[in-house]
C-alpha cells in the first residue's frame, strides 16, 4: 500500500511538471492537473471518495462480473440526480444478468472484458469514456453514472440524468392570447429540445460550454450557422470564456458579466421564457444563450424596438398589431413622464392646461398640504411598495392586496386630504402603462427613470423634462448592444427595418432579415405579394396553354 | 452592425445640417424678413436659402478635396501656416460666438415664456452642461441624436400650425415684388444669417463616410430647411400681415399663442412649442460646441477633443452673459452676421483662389 | 479624477435643488378670467379690476349640490399708476398669485378709450405681456368696466367664460364683430390707430355684447349701432350668419315682416378708376332660408315669383345697411376702416402708389357700389 501511495504521488508530481501549458482557467484553486484514471480500481475509487468526502448522497455500488466473479466493477452516482430506472434496468441488469447470458468466448472475456462490457453489455443509450478523474467527478455531480473497471485506465460515463423538475408550463411573465403555451424550465436539455422543435434545420447549432468555477454551469449558444454574423459569434464566445466567477446562479449573472455598459439602466439583451421567441430571434440572425437552472434565455443583440415586441404581434393581423405597438410606445412614454408632466403643468405652467381643468385641479388641491412634487413622490413610492409587497405574497392574498391597496388606500388618501384625486388617477394610469411594456427589464428601467424625470420636472418644469429627455436620449444613442446601436433602426435609418418597429407591417413585407444585424443570408421569404401571385398565375396558365 | 462606428453616413449628415441650422434664429426670422422685404418675405427666404446653398456646396467642394482633414489642417496647406492659424482661431471664435448667441436667445425666450423667475444663468448652464455631455462622445452621437430629434421637432410643429390655416389671409402676401432690388438684396443677406450652421462642414469632413452622395445630401438638407422656414413664415405672415410681423420680437411664438386647437387637451400650445424648440436649440448648440472643441483641439494638437469640452463651457457661458439685455443681444447678433458673411462668402472664395493658385504652382513646378 | 467629477456633479445638482424658483402650486394661483381697466380721477391713473373664480366653489358644485355658500367669483380692484403696477400691488391684499394665462376678456372703460395717451399706454401693456393670450377678447364698456366686473351674473358667474361663449355665437346675429385681441392689434398696427372694438354693456344680471366702438387714431371716435355694425361686417366680409328682416306686402295693404336667416356669404371685390374717381364694387352672394311668414299664406311660398320678390327685398335691406354703415365711415368719420385702401394696396399697387399718400382725403370720395344677390335656399318645413 505504501508503495502504491508513493507511486501515486510520483505520478502526481510528474503530471504537475507538465502543467505549464494548461490554459484551463478552472484550475485556479487547484494546483495539479487533473489526475488520470488508473488501472487499479481501488485507487480511483479512493480518489473519488476523498474528493467527495462528507457528501453522503454519493452512492458506491460494486458489481462483480465474469465467470468466476473475478472482475470488479464499481458504479458511482449521486442519489437524487440519477434516474434509478436507468441504473437498475439498463446498467445493472445488463451487467449482472446479461453478461452472464451472452456467450462470447471465454478467452475474449478474459482478454478484453472492458470492450465487451462497453460495447455489448450496457444497454443504456448515451455513453462515453473519459480518462480524466476530475471530469469524471463533474459528470457524477451532474447526474451521470460512472462505471469503473478494474484493470482498465478509462472510466465509462453513462448518462442517467433524471431528477425532479418542473414540467413544461406556460411562461409566467409573458402571456399571450394566441401562440404556444410552452415556457422554458430549469433544465438545459429540456430547453434546447423545446427550441429544436421549432427549427429543424441542420444548420441550427447548439454549442455548449461550461461557465463558473464551482457551479460549472452548462450553457448553450444557439444560432444558425449560415445566417449569423460570424464576428458577433466569436465576440460572444470570447466574452463568455472570459467569465471568471464562482457560480452562475441565473441568466442574469451571465447577462451582467458579458454586457458592455453595466451603468445603464437599460437591458442590453433580451430575456425571455418563450421558446418561440428564441426561435424567431435565431431565425433573424441573432444568438440565443440558454443557461442551466434558468428558465430565462438571453437573446443578443437587442435594440430598444425589440423590447416592445411581443410574439403575439406576429400571429395576429397586422393592422391590429400595429395599433397595439403604437399603444405600447405611448404607454412607455406615459410611464416615463406621466407624473412629471403633472408636476410640471400644475406647478409651473398652468396656462397649458384647459381652463376648466385647471380650475378643477386647483379646487381639488385645496387643503392638500404637500406641493405637487411631494404628492407625486408619496403616491409613487406607495405604489412601488405595494408592487414589491405584492410579489411576495401568496397568490390568494396577493390579488386582494392589489385591489385593496389600489382602491382603498388611494381613496382613503384622497379623503384624508393627503393627495388630490387627479394624482391618484395619474399614478394609476402610469402604473398600468408600465405593465404594458412586454419586456419586464425594460419596464423596470422606465420605472427608475420616472423618478429622475419627476425630479427634473420639480426643479425646472417643462424645460427640466426636455433636458431629461435629451440626457436620456444621449445615453441611449451612445449605448450599443454588442456593436449594434441601441436605437437602431431609428438611428441610421433603414426603411425596411422600420417596418417592424413602430408598426408591424404585413408579413409580406418581411422579405429580408433586419439589415442592421448584418447577417450572411439576407433573404428569408419569397415575394408573396398579391400582384406577384397574380403574375405567377398568369405564367402558369401560359405554360399550360403552351403545353396543349 | 460591426461597422466602423466613428463616421456618420451622408443621410445623417443632411439631418445634422438641418438641425444645426434650425436654431434660435427661427423665432425672429419672420420679423427680420418682413422688416426688410415686406410682403415678399417668402421669396426672400427662398433666394437667401439658395444663396446659402451655393456657398455650402462651395465649402463642401473645397473640403472634399481634403477628405481627411479639418479646416485647421487644410487651410495651412492652402494659405501658409500663420494665416491659417489666425483663421483657425477666428473659426473657433466664430463657433463659440454662435453657440453663445443661440444659448442666450434661448435663455431669454425660456425665461419669458416658460420659467419667469428662474435665473437665466441656471437655464443656460444646464443646457450647456447637457451639451457638454454629448459633445464628449463625438460627432456620431450628435448626429444620431439629431436623427431622432428631427421628426420630433418638425412634425409636431407643422401639425400644430395647421388649424391656423383658416386664419390665413392670402392677400397678406400681395403686392408681390414691388420693392427695390436693393431692399430685396438686403433681405436676402439677412436671411442668409438664418442659415448659419452649415459652417460645421469646414471641420467635420473627416468624420463623414463619403459615398458620392455629398452634393445630394447638402441639397436635401437645404431644401428641407428652406421649406420649413417658408412654411413657418407663411403662417406668420398669413395671419399677421407684414407690418404686424415686423414689430414683433418673436412672431412664431405669437402665432402659436393665437392658435385655437379645437378640442385638444392642451390649451396654450406655446409651452409645447417651447419644449420642442429646446431640442432644436440644443442640436445647434451641441454642434457648434463640438465644432469649436474639435477645431481647438486640432489647433493645439491635443490628442483627443474630450479634454477641451469642459474648459470651453465657461467661455461660452460668459460670452452669453456679455449682452446686458435682449436688445443688446440682437445688436450683437447683427455684428455677428458680418462675421457670417466672411466665413460663408469671402473665405470660400479666397480658399478656392488659393487652391487654383496652388494647382497652378504645382503644375509649373512639374513642368520645370 | 472620477471622484472629483462625481462631486462636482453632485454639487451642481444640489445647487439646482435650492431653487425651484418658478414653482407656484396651482391652488395658490388666482386664475384671472377677466380684467377691467378704467381711468381714475384720483392721483393715480388707473383702476384695474381682476376677476377670478372662487376655486372652493368649483368642487362643491361638482360634488353635487351648491350648499357651499360664498361667492362663485371674486373681484378685486386696485389703483395704480400703470396697469402693471396695479397688478403687482394687488399682491399686498390678495393671498394668491395672479395668473393671467387664462384671461379670456379685457374690458376697457369708456374713459380709457376716450383718452388717447391712456389708451396707448394700456395697449402697450397688453401687447408686451408674456402671459396674456392673444386670443382674448378686447371689449369697450359703455361706462365703467369696474361696474360690469363687480356684478354677479345669473347665466354664468364667470365673466370671462361668459363673454367668450357669447362670442362663439356671433354668427347668430352678426351685430358685433367676431374679433379677438389679435385682430384688433393687427388692425391698429396696420392702419396706425384705427380699429373696431365690440361694446359690452350689463343689465341687472346679464351681459350684452352688441354694437361696437370706432377707434380712430387711437381715440374713441364714435359708436356703431347694431345695424351699422352689421353693415360694417358686410363690408369687411365677416358676415357668416345672422338675420335680417324685410317687409312683404300683404293683401290688406299691411306688411309682414319676414326674417331671413343667412347661412353663407361670398364677397367679391373690384376696384377701377373712372374719370378721376375710384369706383369700389362689391358683389355679394348671400345664401339663406326664410324662417317665418304669415300663417295665412301657407302654400304661397312655393312659388318662385314670391321667392324672387323676397330676394329683391332682402337685397335692398342689405344694401341699405351697407350704405348706412359706409356713410358713417366716409362722411362722418372720414376714416377708412373698411378695407378699401388695403384692397387697393394689395391688388392694384400701381393705383395705390398714386392715391396712397393722400388716401385720407381721397377716401370720402370713393364711390362704393355694393351689389347684393340673395338666394333663398330653404323655406322651412311647410309650403
Amino acid at each position: 500500500m505504501l508503495a502504491k501511495g508513493v507511486f501515486l504521488l510520483g505520478l502526481f508530481n510528474k503530471l504537475f511538471k507538465n502543467n505549464k501549458n494548461n490554459k484551463n482557467s478552472n484550475d485556479e484553486y487547484k494546483d495539479v492537473e487533473s489526475p488520470k484514471v488508473k488501472e487499479n480500481i481501488e485507487e480511483n475509487i479512493k480518489y473519488i471518495k476523498d474528493m467527495l468526502k462528507d457528501s453522503d448522497d454519493v452512492i458506491y455500488r460494486d458489481i462483480w462480473v465474469g465467470e468466476e466473479f473475478q472482475h470488479k466493477l464499481e458504479l458511482v452516482f449521486v442519489d437524487g440526480l440519477v434516474d434509478k430506472n436507468i441504473i437498475n434496468e439498463h446498467v445493472m441488469h445488463s451487467l449482472m444478468l446479461d453478461t452472464r447470458q451472452a456467450k462470447p468466448s471465454i478467452e475474449e472475456i478474459k482478454k478484453n472484458i472492458y470492450e465487451v462490457i462497453k460495447k455489448a453489455a450496457i444497454t443504456g443509450g448515451d455513453i462515453k469514456e473519459i480518462d480524466d478523474l476530475d471530469k469524471c467527478i463533474t459528470s457524477i455531480l451532474s447526474g451521470d453514472t460512472a462505471l469503473f473497471l478494474d484493470g482498465h485506465p478509462k472510466v465509462v460515463i453513462i448518462s442517467s440524468r433524471g431528477w425532479q423538475m418542473r414540467s413544461v408550463t406556460p411562461p409566467e411573465t409573458e402571456m399571450v392570447v394566441r401562440g404556444a403555451r410552452e415556457g422554458f424550465t430549469e433544465t438545459l436539455r429540456v430547453n434546447t429540445a423545446l427550441v429544436r422543435r421549432w427549427i429543424r434545420d441542420p444548420k441550427f447549432k447548439i454549442k455548449q460550454m461550461q461557465i463558473g468555477k464551482r457551479s460549472r454551469t452548462d450553457i448553450a449558444l444557439l444560432y444558425i450557422d449560415d445566417i449569423v454574423n460570424k464576428d458577433l459569434l466569436s465576440l460572444i464566445k470570447e466574452r463568455l470564456q472570459q467569465i471568471d466567477i464562482d457560480g452562475i446562479l441565473e441568466s442574469g449573472y451571465v447577462e451582467q458579466l458579458i454586457e458592455e455598459d453595466w451603468h445603464s439602466p437599460f437591458p442590453q439583451m433580451l430575456n425571455t421564457e418563450r421558446p418561440d421567441k428564441v426561435a424567431a430571434s435565431v431565425l433573424e440572425g441573432r444568438i440565443a444563450i440558454l443557461i442551466d437552472n434558468s428558465p430565462f434565455a438571453l437573446i443578443i443583440p437587442t435594440t430598444l424596438a425589440t423590447l416592445f415586441q411581443s410574439p403575439e404581434d406576429y400571429f395576429e393581423r397586422w393592422m391590429i398589431s400595429s395599433l397595439l405597438r403604437i399603444l405600447r410606445f405611448t404607454a412607455a412614454i406615459i410611464a416615463l413622464v406621466g407624473p412629471s408632466i403633472y408636476i410640471a403643468f400644475t406647478s409651473y405652467h398652468p396656462g397649458m392646461i384647459p381652463t376648466k381643468l385647471a380650475l378643477y385641479i386647483a379646487a381639488t388641491r385645496q387643503g392638500v398640504p404637500f406641493p405637487a412634487f411631494m404628492e407625486a413622490l408619496i403616491m409613487e413610492a406607495t405604489f412601488e411598495l405595494l408592487r414589491e409587497a405584492g410579489i411576495r405574497l401568496p397568490v390568494p392574498i396577493g390579488q386582494t392586496i392589489g385591489i385593496v391597496g389600489g382602491l382603498i388606500i388611494g381613496q382613503a388618501a384622497v379623503m384624508a386630504g393627503i393627495v388630490s384625486p387627479l394624482m391618484v388617477i395619474v399614478v394609476a394610469v402610469t402604473a398600468v402603462s408600465s405593465f404594458s411594456i412586454p419586456s419586464y427589464s425594460a419596464a423596470i428601467a422606465f420605472r427608475l427613470l420616472r423618478f429622475a424625470f419627476m425630479l427634473f420636472a420639480a426643479v425646472l418644469g417643462l424645460y427640466g423634462i426636455m433636458l431629461g429627455f435629451i440626457l436620456m436620449l444621449t445615453h441611449l444613442v451612445v449605448l450599443k448592444s454588442f456593436g449594434l446601436p441601441y436605437l437602431s433602426p431609428f438611428v441610421e435609418v433603414n426603411l425596411s427595418d422600420l417596418a417592424d418597429t413602430l408598426i408591424r407591417a404585413p408579413l409580406m413585407m418581411f422579405k429580408r432579415r433586419p439589415a442592421t444585424l448584418d447577417t450572411q443570408n439576407k433573404k428569408r421569404m419569397k415575394d408573396l405579394r398579391p400582384e406577384k401571385i397574380e403574375s405567377m398565375e398568369i405564367d402558369r396558365r401560359d405554360n399550360n396553354d403552351k403545353k396543349q | 452592425m460591426i461597422k466602423n462606428n466613428d463616421k456618420i453616413s451622408e443621410n445623417q449628415l443632411s439631418i445634422l445640417l438641418f438641425t444645426t441650422m434650425l436654431g434660435a434664429g427661427i423665432l425672429s426670422l419672420p420679423s427680420d424678413v418682413t422688416k426688410a422685404a415686406g410682403p415678399n418675405g417668402l421669396i426672400v427666404i427662398l433666394l437667401g436659402g439658395i444663396l446659402a446653398l451655393i456657398f455650402a456646396r462651395f465649402i463642401g467642394r473645397i473640403a472634399s478635396i481634403f477628405p481627411t482633414e479639418t479646416f485647421v489642417e487644410y487651410s495651412a496647406k492652402l494659405m501658409t501656416k500663420p494665416v491659417s492659424v489666425i483663421l483657425s482661431i477666428f473659426l473657433v471664435a466664430y463657433f463659440l460666438i454662435f453657440c453663445s448667441l443661440n444659448l442666450r436667445i434661448f435663455g431669454e425666450v425660456a425665461k419669458s415664456y416658460l420659467l419667469n423667475s428662474t435665473p437665466i444663468e441656471v437655464i443656460m448652464i444646464t443646457l450647456l452642461f447637457t451639451s457638454g455631455y454629448i459633445v464628449r462622445y463625438g460627432i456620431e452621437p450628435i448626429a444620431r441624436l439629431s436623427e431622432i430629434l428631427f421628426p420630433i421637432m418638425v412634425i409636431p410643429t407643422m401639425i400644430i400650425l395647421l388649424p391656423a390655416i383658416t386664419d390665413i389671409d392670402l392677400s397678406n402676401f400681395l403686392p408681390i415684388l414691388r420693392i427695390s432690388p436693393l431692399m430685396l438684396l438686403k433681405g436676402i443677406l439677412l436671411t442668409a444669417y438664418s442659415f448659419v450652421g452649415f459652417e460645421i462642414l469646414y471641420v467635420i469632413f473627416p468624420y463623414i463616410q463619403l459615398e458620392n452622395k455629398l452634393k445630394k445630401s447638402i441639397n436635401i438638407s437645404f431644401f428641407s430647411i428652406i421649406f420649413f422656414y417658408i412654411y413657418v413664415t407663411f403662417y406668420t405672415m398669413g395671419i399677421f400681415g407684414y407690418k404686424e410681423t415686423s414689430v414683433q420680437l418673436w412672431p412664431l411664438l405669437t402665432v402659436i399663442k393665437s392658435i385655437n386647437f379645437p378640442g385638444f387637451f392642451i390649451e396654450n400650445l406655446e409651452s409645447l412649442i417651447m419644449g420642442i424648440w429646446t431640442f432644436a436649440v440644443f442640436t445647434s448648440i451641441s454642434a457648434f460646441h463640438y465644432a469649436a472643441t474639435l477645431s481647438l483641439s486640432k489647433l493645439i494638437k491635443a490628442r483627443e477633443h474630450t479634454y477641451l469640452v469642459i474648459p470651453l463651457i465657461p467661455i461660452i457661458y460668459f460670452m452669453a452673459l456679455i449682452p446686458d439685455s435682449i436688445v443688446e443681444v440682437y445688436k450683437y447678433a447683427s455684428y455677428a452676421s458680418i462675421l457670417t458673411l466672411f466665413f460663408i462668402v469671402i473665405l470660400p472664395i479666397l480658399m478656392f483662389l488659393a487652391m487654383k493658385l496652388r494647382d497652378k504652382g504645382m503644375k509649373n513646378s512639374e513642368k520645370n | 479624477m472620477k471622484k472629483i467629477k462625481v462631486y462636482v456633479l453632485l454639487l451642481l445638482v444640489l445647487s439646482l435643488l435650492t431653487g425651484c424658483w418658478d414653482k407656484v402650486e396651482i391652488e395658490d394661483r388666482a386664475f384671472v378670467m377677466a380684467i377691467g381697466i378704467d381711468t381714475s380721477n384720483q392721483a393715480k391713473n388707473y383702476i384695474v379690476t381682476f376677476q377670478f373664480p372662487n376655486v372652493k366653489q368649483v368642487t362643491s358644485a361638482a360634488g353635487g349640490g351648491g350648499g357651499g355658500g360664498g361667492q362663485p367669483n371674486f373681484s378685486i380692484s386696485e389703483v395704480g399708476d400703470t396697469v402693471f403696477s396695479a397688478s403687482r400691488h394687488v399682491s399686498t391684499r390678495l393671498d394668491k398669485r395672479l395668473f393671467l394665462g387664462h384671461t379670456k376678456a379685457v374690458i376697457l372703460g369708456k374713459d380709457v378709450v376716450s383718452d388717447r395717451n391712456k389708451f396707448l399706454e394700456v395697449l402697450d401693456t397688453l401687447d408686451r405681456s408674456y402671459e396674456l393670450s392673444r386670443k382674448l377678447r378686447l371689449l369697450v364698456a359703455d361706462g365703467k368696466a369696474q361696474d360690469i366686473l363687480l356684478k354677479n351674473y345669473k347665466f354664468d358667474p364667470d365673466i370671462g367664460v361668459y363673454i367668450d361663449d357669447i362670442f362663439k355665437q356671433y354668427n347668430r346675429t352678426s351685430i358685433f364683430p367676431n374679433i379677438d385681441y389679435n385682430k384688433i392689434t393687427k388692425s391698429l398696427h396696420d392702419t396706425n390707430g384705427n380699429a373696431i372694438i365690440p361694446v359690452i354693456s350689463s343689465g341687472k344680471d346679464e351681459l350684452k355684447i352688441a354694437g361696437s366702438a370706432i377707434i380712430k387714431d387711437y381715440k374713441l371716435a364714435g359708436w356703431l349701432s347694431d345695424g351699422e355694425n352689421m353693415g360694417y361686417m358686410w363690408l369687411m366680409g365677416f358676415v357668416k350668419g345672422g338675420d335680417i328682416t324685410f317687409n312683404m306686402p300683404t293683401t290688406d295693404g299691411k306688411e309682414v315682416k319676414v326674417p331671413f336667416n343667412i347661412t353663407n356669404t361670398v364677397m367679391k371685390r373690384q376696384v377701377a378708376e373712372q374719370d378721376g374717381k375710384i369706383i369700389y364694387k362689391i358683389k355679394y352672394d348671400v345664401e339663406g332660408e326664410v324662417t317665418e311668414y304669415s300663417f295665412q299664406k301657407h302654400g304661397e311660398m312655393f312659388d318662385t315669383n314670391v321667392l324672387g320678390t323676397m330676394e329683391n327685398k332682402a337685397n335692398k335691406v342689405i344694401e341699405k345697411m351697407i350704405n348706412d354703415s359706409l356713410k358713417r365711415f366716409q362722411k362722418d368719420l372720414k376714416v377708412d376702416m373698411v378695407g378699401v385702401g388695403d384692397y387697393i394696396q394689395k391688388y392694384k399697387p400701381g393705383l395705390w402708389s398714386k392715391v396712397g399718400p393722400e388716401w385720407k382725403t381721397r377716401f370720402p370720395d370713393v364711390v362704393v357700389e355694393p351689389v347684393v344677390s340673395t338666394h333663398i335656399r330653404r323655406i322651412g318645413l311647410f309650403k
